[in-house]
């Protein structure tokens, strides 16, 4: 029997640095979650979010040998992803609402499973629509803290706002989500 | 103090990240404020609900991100290879294009047409010609 070791992201860094691409691979698989929160979190489930995201790791491939490692590896790629995001949704490349492009392949996938919790799914439909309806600026703010649980004092730091900024667009954000969601909260 | 601050300090509360003089303050402006303590539940509930959400890309992310990777490393390895290959195709066609446009031109002034019966040549052959030649080329 063969044991996998498995490496910090630290040595993975380091491995990847000196060109071998399945500890690239391994750092992709690691933070596809995390990635996919904060950029479908931002786009909603586009053609591009998955764009974005595979680009997020483009870029810090390009950018590795300059990862000093000042923040952990999830908060930089993060920052790379939530800036993409911005990237596209101020060049408009966004159609306004949430497209979703395997909204077919899901709905095939409910015929399938019967046991799927309806009521959940759509509840979660209607969170992401909330959430969509933000502001950038907002979502940005609403994803990190509230989707991700970064602390306020991380969300600020990875949006590169003030403290006191990101408490307000919090409380902002709060009162507007509350009035969508209001049967939920 | 205003309002606004306190519903700002909730947040900050629910992380433990206020200080104890500002922990003091809201605990004594909750007293005074209900809508204060409604507000904290209201946050408590939407973080609940919002850290239950969960995004995921398609399935085969990893592989699609490793393949484009691949065809870049590939591109910019081919062009560390052969630095003077982009520029020296440039220059080839420039040049193409100039002998071309100079071709045409010195053609232009010999025959004084650029049709293609000048360009073969034929331009001064009539009919009678053609048959004369088609007749007695035996």
């Amino acid at each position: 029997m063969t044991s996998k070791k498995i490496h910090n992201d630290w040595e993975l860094v380091e491995m990847a640095r000196q060109g071998d691409m399945n500890a690239f691979a391994e750092i992709v698989s690691r933070y596809e979650g995390k990635i996919a929160r904060t950029v479908i979190g931002m786009l909603g489930e586009t053609a591009e979010a998955d764009d974005v995201g595979q680009e997020t790791f483009i870029r810090f491939f390009k950018s590795i040998h300059s990862f000093r490692g000042d923040s952990s590896l999830g908060t930089y790629l993060t920052r790379i992803a939530i800036n993409l995001s911005y990237n596209v949704l101020k060049k408009g490349k966004r159609t306004g609402s949430l497209v979703q492009i395997w909204n077919e392949e899901e709905k095939e996938m409910d015929i399938v499973d019967e046991s799927q919790d309806h009521e959940e799914k759509e509840k979660g439909e209607m969170i992401d629509k909330a959430i969509q309806s933000l502001e950038p600026g907002f979502r940005a703010v609403v994803n990190l803290r509230l989707v991700q649980g970064y602390t306020t004092k991380e969300t600020a730091e990875i949006l590169g706002l003030p403290l006191g900024t990101v408490l307000s667009r919090l409380s902002r954000a709060q009162m507007q989500l509350q009035g969508k969601l209001k049967h939920l909260i | 103090m205003k309002r606004g601050k306190f519903y700002r300090w909730l947040w900050m509360s629910e992380e433990n990240a206020l200080t104890e003089t500002r922990k003091k303050k809201l605990d004594r402006a909750m007293k005074k404020m209900p809508d204060l303590e409604k507000s904290r539940r209201e946050i408590r509930k939407l973080s609940e609900l919002l850290s239950e959400r969960d995004y995921h890309f398609r399935p085969g992310f990893v592989d699609r991100t490793m393949n484009r990777i691949a065809s870049q490393v590939i591109q910019s390895q081919n062009a560390e290879l052969f630095p003077g290959i982009a520029p020296a195709f440039k220059w080839i066609s420039i040049a193409g294009v100039a002998a071309l446009f100079i071709l045409v031109f010195s053609f232009y002034l010999s025959q004084g047409s650029l049709s293609i019966e000048s360009f073969f040549g034929t331009n001064s052959f009539s009919d009678d010609n053609l048959i004369s030649y088609l007749l007695y080329q035996n």
